[in-house]
């Protein structure tokens, strides 16, 4: 599935009731906003390698976070991570992000589904670490 | 870390990614900035951009607060007033709204 197609399969799709705002942001790398309906939010970024897809949404920032229990929140966010679906939780530069990486022969439906879930977990997610901000 | 893997490529994704982040919050301030200053919606500064149709000003631009109960309180505890002194709390807020508005504008100019 490359972007293009992507961009037209899920601007005219719902998915489990949901719809998608996309917006490319053209770069060296095509990388893809959706909005979710419902989670408008968390909007995910999403881009296609060799490799993988990749969706990526992003929680705060690290100056945004309470220094003195950062290590606390670490804890919590690698125990959390496990068993929340289809996602895990990282850190890219000073954001800490929460992402779901699929296969690059997925469909459709399987890509809505990770953006879907992904969306909502960010959301989870930023009430769940509130009390870690500063 | 030893022999870390070779995946630059995906490295370079990554980035792309926290590119396209933080370009989409630019453009959003930037739209948030220059709706602010020509009193228009963000949503219509976007139709404004890609000329599509919209309102040239605001109907009836207006600087409200709903004040809670605990923000009563709140407001209370800081003017070291009774919660029930409500005239005066809404006073009061009032002075500190003007006094905001025109720091903002002496430090604008």
């Amino acid at each position: 599935m490359d972007i293009q197609t992507l961009t037209l399969a899920l601007g005219d799709s719902t998915h489990a009731g949901r719809r998608f705002d996309v917006m490319p942001i053209t770069g060296d790398e095509p990388v893809l906003q959706v909005t979710v309906s419902g989670a408008e939010e968390t909007p995910v970024y999403l881009t296609v390698t060799d490799t993988q897809i990749l969706c990526l949404a992003y929680l705060f920032d690290e100056q945004e976070l309470n220094p003195e229990r950062l290590n606390e929140l670490h804890e919590n966010m690698l125990r959390l991570s496990v068993p929340m679906p289809l996602s895990s939780l990282g850190k890219t530069g000073d954001h800490y992000v929460v992402y779901g990486a699929l296969s690059p022969t997925s469909g459709a439906a399987e890509i809505m589904q990770e953006l879907v879930t992904l969306a909502e977990n960010a959301i989870d997610l930023l009430q769940t670490f509130e009390d870690y901000l500063a | 870390m030893a022999n870390k893997p070779d995946w630059s490529k995906e490295e370079q994704a990554v980035q792309a990614v926290q590119m396209a982040f933080d370009l989409s919050n630019d453009i959003q301030r930037a739209f948030r900035v220059s709706a602010a200053i020509q009193n228009m919606t963000t949503s219509d500064m976007v139709r404004k951009v890609l000329e599509l149709p919209y309102q040239k000003t605001r109907a009836r631009p207006r600087l409200t607060i709903t004040l809670k109960d605990e923000d009563f309180e709140l407001l209370a505890r800081k003017y070291g007033l009774g919660p029930q002194d409500r005239a005066t709390i809404r006073q009061r807020v009032s002075e500190d709204l003007q006094v905001f508005a025109r720091n903002y504008l002496t430090e604008s100019e």
